[in-house]
């Protein structure tokens, strides 16, 4: 189907793909997802325009202003309660006839007005005050309308400026319903409120802590008791997608041994990254969660409830009984996750002194914003933007670089081959993309550094090092292949040479075809049969059965030579851990051999049989026999095909470790010592991803978000160990080739 | 080639010998004879090679014959040093091979007697018999022993060197043969052995049969689900992978360029990948469904649905079609590259003549073209089919014991799901099913062996057409 009529159109398809790529690198940015502002409705405060005399009381609006009709609003007001008092509050007139609810019953503040209003006066923030109508008793019409009034009483001192602002807290979001009882999103808008001085009075005016956007809630640090723990983020305003820290501090007058709180946030806009002890206190320990909970599982549980527990330090009693320490007790990085404003509550505080008596401290709170993302240079669009730039360069090429070009004309099969084709090329990006997507969380926790570590807790095994890193797995795979590599080519060669060069009889007419056959046998079927083959006959050649501890008569020793001195303790390996039984890397590498064989001999015999028939009959005319011909003439010519069907066979083996689970485990927790060490345990990371994504686990996979995204991780490592491998492979087909060119 | 060779055989003067040394000069001539009586030294060479891969053999099997390792290596290190003896007794040089022989199994033998019986790494993870070190090392220089001594033997022309290959060949082959003889006939016999005919009539299902207090099941054995589900994997897999397969084909060797290069490119990457990554990806992809409710067509075509004991239907963990997409990934390669190759190998005269006779690229497509690679295409089904069945990391992510049956979007399963979960424990699946291994095993062996061994026979039948005469078809 050699072409043979030029054809005047320019490429459209190519430019059409163009385009098409063109549209969707430009719609990357708005991709990558800004929180809409939303269409949908809007609370504001509103508070008389002078500065309130003290002592007086005022009334504050809570307005509603909606696009559609609405039959509810629920919201939390924060205000400084320093400055000010709530008195009272009740349904504004659009919710005449409605239902007004408050508080929560947890505090009792539920019970009526007078307790949510002390409620509020105590701790800033007047909670779950809402207004409702039934359905069946009315509506509030689209437009602005008064929801609540709120009637405060400046209090008397130095006066000053005080916060109005409508906080969703993490048990109380903002709310408005529509006619349909359905949830509207809402924006919400705070104000300012300025007291007047009272006569007589003095110090400075109290202010609100000067940032652009209303962010942190005013926090009482004021000393009272003998305990105060405030939380104080870095800062008040952080971009959304970026990471910043919140500290836990301690003020006190008296030496303490232990500090714990349960932190509650909005986790819809931060999500917590990780946990440390500050450096207040040296030699304390993080507390974090329940006593036999990870770091990890205590901190992905606290990402999807919004509440971290009991997080906090523990001092040893010699240091506590130093003097009283003040400072920072526990940083933590948060993340921001969507635009919006999430409290810092700190709750169920217990500060126990060297006595352990709680001294039932003072607690405070604050509050993080996070702005929406600008929608600029993320890595998706920088991902997006390399690849226009690359398919623009590669095009323009071809455009210009002067050599005579074929110009396909559009023909069915044409336009039917290639939207086929392009099946796997999209198949093959949009694995990539969800690999890379799904892996992306693990790069910030635990990082990348700590992903490039080489301990690895087991999920399985109960320790609590909560350290995930994946050199021990990347290890073991490139043990793994190699043994299996250079047990198989060998054998897979001099079976490939019996079967072209030195055929022997009956024995290799007969061999061709069962090395096909035996080539289609299901990696499990090694597996499964392969444990008895393994017991038969490897296992006596390893040390003892599964019995623990090891029985040094067993081995020759003498009693007490078991175990070795000076040995450090590696959980992961034989025959310290009695679940593994005589595991070892080489009788791994072996089962997987016996896997690559019938794989790479097809491979290998094609690669010899492809040699020019011209140079092998030259070598014969000259008078060699076929030993010489195959060794100086045969197997360099073969050489890259030798190569490739390696490369090949080294990619099919790094994919099937996942068989030799069994032999090896599927958690490589340290590097061997010394690395090559092939009487270790070894696994591989397959196996080790197929652990993390749980598919290992009684029930059918199920993990915790660090595990499932550094699973993730493993299967983007091997992605790219695959890649090198190709890479190769192809450069050292293209030297072969240009060789034999020569 | 071999004619010419033997001719040279049949002459068996001095001079020919020494010019089959590559010497030349008196000095070769008179030395022609002085080799005969090395022939009898190398007798004892082989003997000494053959004992050794005896002892070889039987160290890999039993532990105590270790003893006889050093032995037979010294024996080994002396019958090839003693025609080595001899030549230089004569004056000749010797050659390399000897001597590297020689000394190699001089100093095996020394180690084999020097080594611990049991030897660790630093940190003392696997423990090892030293008859795992010397047990290979005694066979492979056995191995080298007896070509070398075959090569002596025969004369040690250039048709003796030839066949004295033999033995370094014969010996990894006959290794992994024996191996997997042993796994086969392990699977063969077990399988026999625990098979029951009611497993491929009845399915695996769990029924609940008293729910006061605490829950208890009864369950039905069998395989009947798992035997339809690979069948239908196979189905399907080969269903969404021939066009695409088919198309990537056409296209690669069609229209070569730029556009063909990124095909070829993604298609290798995609059987570079491991299948773990496949399956990985399927999981998340199932994964990203999780918040939709059953009943909805993306909740059932991604991840089926179940029915589970109370009669309550869940969404799955990953239906027939999701399953067989991922396979399909797995398969496209394999029909791509050889239907590319096919479709290569038309003869130029067949093309340049459909051309010349006016035919539309469509035309030639379709009557010519298509039909020649059909038989590759074919091939590759088949073996993609094999792959589909056997592939591990995408079932073991998705699949399940399949109680509801095995329509397309039910909870897909396959042999190798119960292979996989009676191997590696998945309650409550291994209880009932631990004494079946062998003879799922079995039946999954005789399934793929039999699409390979159809793959093998029409791969042959494509081979003979090219040997044949153009218009051959």
């Amino acid at each position: 189907m050699t072409t043979t009529s030029r054809s005047a159109r320019r490429r459209p398809l190519t430019v059409g793909l163009l385009a098409v790529l063109a549209l969707a690198g430009g719609l990357l940015p708005w991709l990558n997802g800004t929180a809409s502002a939303g269409e949908g409705a809007t609370l504001r405060v509103e508070v008389p325009a002078s500065p309130a005399a003290a002592g007086s009381t005022f009334e504050v609006s809570v307005i509603q202003s909606a696009a559609v009709v609405t039959t509810g609003v629920q919201a939390n007001l924060q205000f400084d309660p320093v400055l000010l008092q709530v008195v009272d509050f009740k349904l504004g007139p659009a919710y005449t006839g409605g239902i007004l609810a408050f508080g929560s019953s947890t505090d009792g503040s539920n019970k009526s007005v007078e307790a949510a209003a002390a409620a509020a006066n105590k701790t800033g923030v007047l909670r779950n005050v809402a207004a409702f109508l039934l359905p069946g008793s009315g509506s509030v019409p689209a437009g602005e309308a008064v929801a609540l009034v709120v009637t405060m009483q400046a209090v008397s001192g130095p006066g000053g400026v005080s916060n109005l602002a409508l906080e969703a807290l993490p048990s109380s979001p903002i709310q408005m319903l529509d006619e349909a009882g359905s949830l509207l999103p809402v924006t919400t808008t705070g104000t300012t409120a300025s007291i007047a001085a009272a006569p007589g009075a003095t110090g400075p005016p109290r202010t609100p802590e000067p940032t652009a956007a209303p962010t942190a809630a005013p926090s009482p640090t004021s000393a009272l008791g003998s305990a105060v723990i405030t939380v104080a983020p870095a800062s008040g305003l952080i971009a959304q997608g970026e990471q910043s820290t919140i500290v836990i501090r301690l003020l006190s007058d008296t030496p303490m041994s232990q500090i714990t709180a349960d932190l509650l946030f909005d986790r819809t806009i931060v999500q917590i990254i990780d946990v440390a002890p500050g450096p207040g206190w040296e030699g304390a320990t993080l507390l974090i969660g329940q006593p036999w909970q990870t770091k990890d599982q205590v901190i992905d549980a606290s990402n999807g409830a919004g509440t971290l527990p009991r997080v906090g330090v523990m001092l040893p009693l010699e240091t506590a009984a130093m003097a009283p320490p003040d400072g920072i007790l526990v940083t933590i990085r948060v993340k921001a996750v969507a635009a919006g404003t999430t409290q810092l509550t700190l709750n169920n505080a217990q500060v126990l002194d060297i006595n352990g008596v709680d001294l039932g401290p003072q607690m405070s709170s604050a509050s993080i914003e996070a702005s929406a993302a600008t929608g600029g240079i993320g890595p998706t669009q920088v991902l997006g933007i390399a690849l226009l730039l690359l398919v623009g360069v590669v095009i323009l090429r071809r455009r210009f670089s002067g050599e005579g070009r074929r110009r396909r004309p559009i023909t069915v099969p044409y336009v039917l081959s290639l939207s086929l084709a392009l099946i796997p090329v999209a198949a093959f990006a949009a694995i990539v993309i969800v690999i890379v997507a799904n892996s992306l969380p693990a790069f910030d926790r635990p990082g990348l550094g700590a992903l490039l570590g080489d301990q690895f807790a087991s999920k399985y095994s109960g320790t609590n090092t909560g350290q995930l890193g994946l050199l021990p797995a990347v290890s073991g795979t490139i043990l793994i292949t190699l043994v299996a590599v250079l047990i198989a080519a060998p054998v897979s060669l001099a079976m490939a040479i019996m079967v072209t060069e030195f055929p022997m009889g009956p024995v290799s007419r007969v061999l061709r075809p069962i090395v096909d056959v035996l080539a289609g046998v299901p990696p499990i079927l090694y597996a499964v049969s392969g444990v008895v083959f393994v017991g038969l006959v490897m296992i006596p050649k390893f040390a003892g059965d599964s019995t623990f501890p090891l029985d040094p008569a067993k081995l020759g020793l003498a009693p007490g030579a078991w175990p070795p001195a000076g040995v450090p303790y590696n959980p992961g390996a034989y025959p310290w851990n009695p679940g593994g039984t005589d595991n070892s890397t080489l009788l791994g590498g072996a089962l997987v051999a016996l896997l690559l064989i019938p794989f790479l001999t097809p491979l290998l015999v094609d690669a010899v049989r492809n040699v020019p028939s011209a140079a092998r009959e030259a070598s014969f005319a000259l008078g060699a026999n076929r030993r010489y011909t195959l060794r100086r003439v045969l197997l360099p010519f073969a050489g890259p095909g030798i190569a490739a069907a390696v490369a090949l066979g080294t990619l099919k083996a790094m994919g099937d470790t996942l068989i030799i689970v069994f032999a090896v485990g599927w958690e490589a927790q340290t590097l061997p010592r010394p690395v090559v060490d092939v009487l270790e345990r070894t696994p591989s990371l397959t196996a080790e991803g197929a652990g993390l994504l749980g598919a290992f686990q009684v029930a059918n996979g199920s993990c915790t978000p660090t595990e499932c995204a550094v699973g993730y991780t493993s299967a983007l490592f091997l992605l790219l160990m695959a890649g090198i491998v190709v890479v190769m492979m192809t450069l050292i087909q293209t030297k072969g080739r240009r060789r034999m060119a020569a | 080639m071999s004619t010419v060779l033997d001719q040279r055989r049949a002459t068996p003067a001095p001079l020919q010998r020494a010019a089959d040394t590559g010497r030349s000069g008196l000095l070769a001539v008179l030395l022609a004879d002085a080799r005969l009586a090395d022939r009898r030294l190398h007798v004892l060479n082989l003997v000494a090679a053959v004992l050794g891969l005896v002892v070889g053999g039987a160290v890999l099997l039993w532990n105590g014959a270790d003893v006889l390792t050093a032995p037979a290596l010294a024996l080994l290190a002396l019958c090839v040093a003693a025609p080595a003896v001899a030549k230089r007794r004569v004056g000749e040089a010797l050659d390399r091979s000897t001597l590297t022989i020689a000394l190699l199994s001089a100093v095996a033998a020394v180690a084999a007697l020097l080594l611990p019986v049991w030897l660790y790494g630093a940190d003392v993870n696997g423990i090892v018999h030293r008859s795992a070190i010397t047990g290979p090392m005694l066979l492979l220089l056995s191995a080298f022993g007896a070509s070398h001594g075959l090569r002596g033997v025969l004369g040690d022309g250039p048709s003796a060197r030839d066949f004295a290959t033999y033995p370094v060949l014969a010996l990894p082959v006959v290794l992994a043969v024996a191996a997997y003889g042993f796994i086969l006939a392990r699977v063969v016999v077990s399988g026999v052995g625990s098979f029951d005919v009611s497993l491929l009539t009845t399915a695996w299902t769990q029924q609940l049969v008293e729910t006061s207090g605490a829950a208890k099941f009864t369950y039905t054995v069998g395989l009947l689900n798992n035997i339809l589900g690979t069948l239908e994997l196979i189905a399907l897999t080969s269903l969404f992978a021939i066009l695409p397969g088919v198309g990537a084909g056409v296209f690669m060797s069609e229209y070569p360029g730029l556009m063909a290069k990124v095909i070829d490119l993604s298609t290798t990457m995609l059987r570079a990948v491991s299948v773990f990554v496949i399956g990985a990806t399927a999981f998340g992809v199932v994964g990203a469904t999780s918040g939709l409710a059953a009943g909805t067509p993306i909740s059932d075509l991604v991840r089926g649905v179940y029915t589970d004991v109370n009669g309550l239907v869940h969404p799955g963990t990953g239906s027939f079609i999701t399953a067989s997409a991922f396979l399909a990934l797995l398969v496209i390669p394999i029909i791509a590259k050889l239907t590319e190759e096919g479709l290569r190998s038309i003869p130029r005269d067949l093309r340049e003549g459909s051309v010349a006779l006016g035919t539309s690229d469509a035309y030639g497509l379709r009557r010519l073209l298509l039909p020649w690679a059909g038989l590759n295409i074919i091939t590759g089904l088949l073996i993609g089919a094999a792959e589909a069945s056997g592939s591990l990391a995408v079932i073991m992510f998705i699949a399940g014991p399949g109680q509801d049956g095995v329509a397309p979007t039910n909870s897909v399963t396959s042999l190798d799901y119960a292979l996989f979960a009676t191997q590696y424990g998945l309650k409550p699946y291994v209880d009932t099913m631990a004494d079946y291994r062998f003879a799922t095993a079995l039946l999954l062996l005789l399934l793929t062996l039999g699409l390979t061994s159809v793959a093998v026979v029409v791969r042959r039948r494509v081979a003979r057409r090219y040997r044949g005469s153009l218009t051959a078809g």
